[in-house]
Protein backbone atom coordinates (compact mmCIF):
# COMPACT_ATOMS: atom_id res chain seq x y z
CA UNK A 1 0.00 0.00 0.00
CA UNK A 2 1.12 3.54 -0.75
CA UNK A 3 0.26 4.45 2.86
CA UNK A 4 2.66 1.80 4.19
CA UNK A 5 5.59 4.08 3.59
CA UNK A 6 4.27 6.69 6.01
CA UNK A 7 4.38 4.11 8.82
CA UNK A 8 7.36 3.47 11.11
CA UNK A 9 9.45 0.38 10.32
CA UNK A 10 9.76 -2.15 13.13
CA UNK A 11 12.29 -4.98 12.78
CA UNK A 12 14.26 -7.58 14.69
CA UNK A 13 16.82 -10.37 14.42
CA UNK A 14 19.25 -12.36 16.54
CA UNK A 15 22.23 -10.05 15.87
CA UNK A 16 23.02 -6.77 14.12
CA UNK A 17 26.03 -5.01 12.70
CA UNK A 18 25.78 -1.57 11.16
CA UNK A 19 26.23 2.13 11.56
CA UNK A 20 23.98 4.41 13.58
CA UNK A 21 23.97 7.02 10.84
CA UNK A 22 21.41 8.53 8.46
CA UNK A 23 23.25 6.92 5.52
CA UNK A 24 24.64 3.43 5.73
CA UNK A 25 23.93 -0.27 5.80
CA UNK A 26 22.91 -2.57 8.62
CA UNK A 27 23.33 -6.36 8.45
CA UNK A 28 20.92 -8.43 10.51
CA UNK A 29 21.26 -12.17 11.01
CA UNK A 30 19.17 -14.90 12.52
CA UNK A 31 15.38 -14.85 12.13
CA UNK A 32 15.09 -11.44 10.48
CA UNK A 33 11.68 -9.77 10.39
CA UNK A 34 10.56 -6.33 9.25
CA UNK A 35 7.05 -4.82 9.39
CA UNK A 36 5.85 -1.50 7.95
CA UNK A 37 2.11 -1.00 7.84
CA UNK A 38 0.80 -3.99 5.82
CA UNK A 39 4.29 -4.91 4.61
CA UNK A 40 5.74 -8.11 6.17
CA UNK A 41 9.30 -9.15 5.29
CA UNK A 42 10.82 -12.35 6.71
CA UNK A 43 14.13 -14.05 6.08
CA UNK A 44 17.21 -15.56 7.69
CA UNK A 45 19.49 -12.60 7.12
CA UNK A 46 19.29 -9.23 5.49
CA UNK A 47 21.03 -6.02 4.65
CA UNK A 48 19.07 -2.82 5.18
CA UNK A 49 20.15 0.30 3.27
CA UNK A 50 19.30 3.79 4.56
CA UNK A 51 19.63 7.10 2.71
CA UNK A 52 19.00 10.37 4.59
CA UNK A 53 17.44 8.34 7.36
CA UNK A 54 14.95 6.51 5.14
CA UNK A 55 15.10 2.77 4.49
CA UNK A 56 15.37 2.57 0.71
CA UNK A 57 16.33 -1.05 0.10
CA UNK A 58 16.25 -4.42 1.83
CA UNK A 59 18.17 -7.41 0.46
CA UNK A 60 17.40 -10.68 2.15
CA UNK A 61 18.12 -14.39 2.01
CA UNK A 62 16.00 -17.17 3.40
CA UNK A 63 14.66 -20.64 2.80
CA UNK A 64 12.58 -19.02 1.56
CA UNK A 65 12.65 -15.30 2.19
CA UNK A 66 9.16 -13.82 1.93
CA UNK A 67 7.54 -10.44 1.25
CA UNK A 68 3.84 -9.86 1.75
CA UNK A 69 1.90 -6.65 1.29
CA UNK A 70 -1.65 -5.40 0.74
CA UNK A 71 -2.19 -4.03 -2.75
CA UNK A 72 -3.75 -0.67 -3.50
CA UNK A 73 -5.76 -2.51 -6.15
CA UNK A 74 -7.19 -4.79 -3.44
CA UNK A 75 -6.14 -8.15 -2.09
CA UNK A 76 -2.71 -9.15 -0.84
CA UNK A 77 0.52 -10.14 -2.58
CA UNK A 78 2.83 -12.92 -1.37
CA UNK A 79 6.29 -13.31 -2.91
CA UNK A 80 8.97 -15.76 -1.88
CA UNK A 81 12.41 -16.78 -3.13
CA UNK A 82 15.82 -17.78 -1.78
CA UNK A 83 17.01 -14.21 -2.41
CA UNK A 84 14.95 -11.03 -2.61
CA UNK A 85 16.11 -7.51 -3.37
CA UNK A 86 13.35 -5.04 -2.45
CA UNK A 87 13.81 -1.42 -3.56
CA UNK A 88 11.19 0.22 -1.41
CA UNK A 89 11.17 3.63 -3.11
CA UNK A 90 10.32 2.21 -6.55
CA UNK A 91 8.33 -0.75 -5.14
CA UNK A 92 10.45 -3.13 -7.24
CA UNK A 93 11.09 -6.70 -6.10
CA UNK A 94 13.92 -8.68 -7.69
CA UNK A 95 13.49 -12.36 -6.82
CA UNK A 96 16.06 -15.07 -7.40
CA UNK A 97 15.85 -18.87 -7.15
CA UNK A 98 12.71 -20.84 -6.38
CA UNK A 99 10.51 -17.83 -6.99
CA UNK A 100 6.79 -17.89 -6.25
CA UNK A 101 4.52 -14.84 -6.59
CA UNK A 102 0.91 -15.17 -5.52
CA UNK A 103 -1.43 -12.30 -6.42
CA UNK A 104 -5.21 -12.09 -6.52
CA UNK A 105 -5.00 -12.65 -10.31
CA UNK A 106 -2.99 -15.82 -10.06
CA UNK A 107 0.35 -17.40 -9.35
CA UNK A 108 3.73 -17.21 -11.03
CA UNK A 109 6.77 -19.45 -10.60
CA UNK A 110 10.27 -19.15 -12.00
CA UNK A 111 13.93 -18.79 -11.17
CA UNK A 112 14.41 -15.08 -11.81
CA UNK A 113 11.58 -12.58 -11.75
CA UNK A 114 11.27 -8.84 -11.36
CA UNK A 115 7.95 -7.72 -9.88
CA UNK A 116 6.54 -4.18 -9.72
CA UNK A 117 4.27 -4.18 -6.71
CA UNK A 118 2.68 -0.87 -7.70
CA UNK A 119 1.56 -1.94 -11.19
CA UNK A 120 1.53 -5.69 -10.62
CA UNK A 121 3.76 -6.15 -13.70
CA UNK A 122 6.13 -9.11 -13.72
CA UNK A 123 9.21 -9.50 -15.91
CA UNK A 124 10.47 -13.01 -16.27
CA UNK A 125 13.74 -14.62 -16.66
CA UNK A 126 16.52 -13.83 -19.05
CA UNK A 127 18.78 -16.57 -20.48
CA UNK A 128 19.13 -19.71 -18.48
CA UNK A 129 16.47 -18.65 -16.02
CA UNK A 130 14.15 -21.54 -16.76
CA UNK A 131 11.30 -19.39 -17.98
CA UNK A 132 8.11 -18.51 -16.11
CA UNK A 133 5.08 -20.66 -15.33
CA UNK A 134 1.88 -18.73 -14.80
CA UNK A 135 -1.53 -19.80 -13.60
CA UNK A 136 -4.31 -17.27 -13.95
CA UNK A 137 -7.33 -17.64 -11.72
CA UNK A 138 -10.48 -17.86 -13.86
CA UNK A 139 -12.78 -14.90 -13.32
CA UNK A 140 -16.08 -16.14 -11.80
CA UNK A 141 -18.78 -16.06 -14.52
CA UNK A 142 -21.51 -13.42 -14.00
CA UNK A 143 -23.80 -14.55 -11.18
CA UNK A 144 -21.29 -17.05 -9.72
CA UNK A 145 -19.70 -15.95 -6.49
CA UNK B 1 28.76 -42.93 99.10
CA UNK B 2 25.01 -43.52 99.15
CA UNK B 3 23.04 -44.33 96.00
CA UNK B 4 21.47 -40.86 96.19
CA UNK B 5 24.87 -39.14 96.22
CA UNK B 6 26.22 -41.18 93.30
CA UNK B 7 23.09 -40.37 91.27
CA UNK B 8 23.73 -36.67 91.99
CA UNK B 9 27.34 -37.01 90.80
CA UNK B 10 26.21 -38.66 87.53
CA UNK B 11 23.63 -35.92 86.84
CA UNK B 12 26.23 -33.19 87.49
CA UNK B 13 28.73 -34.92 85.19
CA UNK B 14 26.16 -35.12 82.36
CA UNK B 15 25.30 -31.43 82.83
CA UNK B 16 28.98 -30.47 82.75
CA UNK B 17 29.51 -32.49 79.57
CA UNK B 18 26.42 -30.93 77.85
CA UNK B 19 27.49 -27.36 78.64
CA UNK B 20 31.02 -28.10 77.46
CA UNK B 21 29.70 -29.26 74.08
CA UNK B 22 27.45 -26.19 73.82
CA UNK B 23 30.35 -23.83 74.51
CA UNK B 24 32.54 -25.65 71.97
CA UNK B 25 29.85 -25.37 69.25
CA UNK B 26 29.21 -21.73 70.02
CA UNK B 27 32.95 -20.92 69.86
CA UNK B 28 33.02 -22.40 66.31
CA UNK B 29 29.94 -20.46 65.20
CA UNK B 30 31.18 -17.19 66.61
CA UNK B 31 34.34 -17.18 64.45
CA UNK B 32 34.02 -13.94 62.43
CA UNK B 33 33.32 -14.23 58.62
CA UNK B 34 36.27 -13.27 56.36
CA UNK B 35 36.46 -9.46 55.94
CA UNK B 36 34.55 -8.76 52.64
CA UNK B 37 34.48 -5.43 50.75
CA UNK B 38 37.05 -2.96 49.67
CA UNK B 39 39.61 -2.29 52.25
CA UNK B 40 39.98 1.35 53.37
CA UNK B 41 41.07 3.43 50.30
CA UNK B 42 44.45 4.99 50.68
CA UNK B 43 43.00 8.36 49.65
CA UNK B 44 39.76 9.85 48.40
CA UNK B 45 39.04 13.18 46.77
CA UNK B 46 35.88 15.22 47.06
CA UNK B 47 34.50 17.20 44.08
CA UNK B 48 37.25 15.98 41.78
CA UNK B 49 38.10 16.67 38.18
CA UNK B 50 40.55 14.27 36.57
CA UNK B 51 42.11 14.46 33.08
CA UNK B 52 43.88 11.40 31.76
CA UNK B 53 46.42 11.65 28.93
CA UNK B 54 47.44 8.90 26.52
CA UNK B 55 51.01 7.93 25.72
CA UNK B 56 51.20 10.62 23.06
CA UNK B 57 50.24 13.26 25.60
CA UNK B 58 46.79 13.69 24.07
CA UNK B 59 43.75 13.93 26.34
CA UNK B 60 42.29 10.42 26.57
CA UNK B 61 39.32 11.26 28.81
CA UNK B 62 38.25 13.47 31.67
CA UNK B 63 36.14 12.58 34.70
CA UNK B 64 34.48 14.68 37.35
CA UNK B 65 32.19 13.95 40.27
CA UNK B 66 31.46 14.43 43.95
CA UNK B 67 33.80 11.67 45.18
CA UNK B 68 36.63 9.42 44.01
CA UNK B 69 38.54 6.85 46.06
CA UNK B 70 41.70 4.90 45.18
CA UNK B 71 42.09 1.21 45.99
CA UNK B 72 45.35 0.87 47.97
CA UNK B 73 46.51 -2.45 46.49
CA UNK B 74 44.96 -2.50 43.01
CA UNK B 75 45.46 1.16 42.16
CA UNK B 76 41.98 1.30 40.64
CA UNK B 77 39.61 4.24 41.21
CA UNK B 78 36.04 4.03 42.46
CA UNK B 79 33.83 6.98 41.49
CA UNK B 80 30.47 8.28 42.66
CA UNK B 81 28.06 10.03 40.19
CA UNK B 82 30.83 10.34 37.59
CA UNK B 83 30.58 12.64 34.58
CA UNK B 84 32.84 11.59 31.71
CA UNK B 85 34.13 13.27 28.56
CA UNK B 86 35.95 11.52 25.73
CA UNK B 87 37.45 13.31 22.73
CA UNK B 88 36.74 11.23 19.65
CA UNK B 89 36.88 12.03 15.97
CA UNK B 90 34.71 13.45 14.52
CA UNK B 91 32.81 14.39 17.71
CA UNK B 92 33.25 14.21 21.48
CA UNK B 93 31.29 11.88 23.74
CA UNK B 94 29.89 12.65 27.17
CA UNK B 95 28.75 10.08 29.73
CA UNK B 96 27.26 9.85 33.20
CA UNK B 97 26.28 7.11 35.62
CA UNK B 98 25.60 6.36 39.27
CA UNK B 99 29.04 4.83 39.85
CA UNK B 100 32.25 4.35 37.98
CA UNK B 101 35.53 2.46 38.05
CA UNK B 102 38.87 3.17 36.36
CA UNK B 103 41.47 0.47 35.78
CA UNK B 104 44.93 0.92 37.29
CA UNK B 105 46.51 1.94 33.99
CA UNK B 106 43.44 3.96 32.95
CA UNK B 107 42.88 2.03 29.73
CA UNK B 108 39.37 1.02 30.76
CA UNK B 109 36.63 3.11 32.37
CA UNK B 110 33.48 1.32 33.56
CA UNK B 111 30.25 3.26 34.08
CA UNK B 112 27.67 1.49 36.25
CA UNK B 113 23.98 2.19 36.98
CA UNK B 114 21.68 4.30 34.73
CA UNK B 115 24.48 4.78 32.24
CA UNK B 116 24.04 7.27 29.42
CA UNK B 117 26.67 8.04 26.81
CA UNK B 118 25.90 10.54 24.07
CA UNK B 119 27.80 12.11 21.25
CA UNK B 120 27.95 15.83 20.65
CA UNK B 121 25.83 16.92 17.69
CA UNK B 122 27.41 15.84 14.42
CA UNK B 123 26.32 18.15 11.57
CA UNK B 124 25.57 15.25 9.24
CA UNK B 125 24.55 12.55 11.66
CA UNK B 126 22.94 14.27 14.62
CA UNK B 127 23.31 12.82 18.11
CA UNK B 128 23.91 9.17 18.96
CA UNK B 129 22.96 7.99 22.45
CA UNK B 130 23.65 4.72 24.33
CA UNK B 131 21.64 3.77 27.45
CA UNK B 132 22.40 0.70 29.54
CA UNK B 133 23.15 -0.49 33.05
CA UNK B 134 26.88 -1.04 32.63
CA UNK B 135 29.26 0.20 29.93
CA UNK B 136 33.00 -0.24 29.48
CA UNK B 137 34.87 2.50 27.61
CA UNK B 138 38.29 1.93 26.04
CA UNK B 139 39.46 5.48 25.34
CA UNK B 140 42.67 4.55 23.51
CA UNK B 141 40.68 2.45 21.03
CA UNK B 142 37.67 4.80 20.84
CA UNK B 143 35.44 1.85 21.70
CA UNK B 144 32.57 1.04 24.05
CA UNK B 145 31.28 -2.38 25.01
CA UNK B 146 28.80 -4.09 27.32
CA UNK B 147 27.21 -7.50 27.78
CA UNK B 148 24.08 -5.95 29.31
CA UNK B 149 20.83 -4.94 27.60
CA UNK B 150 21.37 -1.68 25.72
CA UNK B 151 19.41 0.91 23.73
CA UNK B 152 21.09 2.81 20.90
CA UNK B 153 19.38 5.91 19.52
CA UNK B 154 20.32 7.80 16.42
CA UNK B 155 18.50 10.24 14.13
CA UNK B 156 15.14 8.59 13.42
CA UNK B 157 16.19 5.19 14.73
CA UNK B 158 16.15 3.14 17.92
CA UNK B 159 18.00 -0.17 18.26
CA UNK B 160 17.76 -2.50 21.26
CA UNK B 161 19.68 -5.64 22.04
CA UNK B 162 21.80 -7.50 24.54
CA UNK B 163 25.57 -7.18 24.25
CA UNK B 164 27.16 -4.28 22.35
CA UNK B 165 30.49 -3.52 20.71
CA UNK B 166 30.68 0.04 19.39
CA UNK B 167 33.28 2.09 17.50
CA UNK B 168 32.64 5.61 18.75
CA UNK B 169 34.54 7.15 15.86
CA UNK B 170 32.66 5.52 12.97
CA UNK B 171 29.41 4.89 14.92
CA UNK B 172 29.61 1.27 13.80
CA UNK B 173 27.78 -0.90 16.31
CA UNK B 174 27.36 -4.60 16.82
CA UNK B 175 24.44 -5.90 18.86
CA UNK B 176 25.10 -9.49 19.87
CA UNK B 177 21.58 -10.83 20.54
CA UNK B 178 17.88 -10.14 21.03
CA UNK B 179 17.85 -7.32 18.50
CA UNK B 180 14.77 -5.19 17.85
CA UNK B 181 14.64 -1.81 16.20
CA UNK B 182 12.52 0.94 14.77
CA UNK B 183 13.03 3.47 12.01
CA UNK B 184 10.74 6.47 11.97
CA UNK B 185 9.16 7.32 8.61
CA UNK B 186 10.72 10.28 6.84
CA UNK B 187 8.17 13.07 6.54
CA UNK B 188 8.14 14.13 2.84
Amino acid sequence: LESDRQQPIEFGAESLQGTVTANGTTRLSGGFWLDQGSLRIRGEQSTVYRENGAVVRVVLDGTPATVEQDLDSGGRMHAEALNIDYRIGSEQLELNRDVVIIQPEGELRGQRLRYDIGSGEVEGGGSGSGGVRMRIEPKPAAGES
Amino acid sequence: MSARQSLLVVVLAVLALASGIAVWQLRERESPAALVGPPRSDYHVENFELISFDEGGEEAFWLSGPRMARHPQLGTLELEQPRLGMPSEPQRWRGRAERGWVSADADRVRLIGNVELRSDVDPGEGVMRLSTDSLDLLPDEDRAETDAAVTVQGPGSILRGRGLRADLGTREVQLLSEVTGRYEPIRR
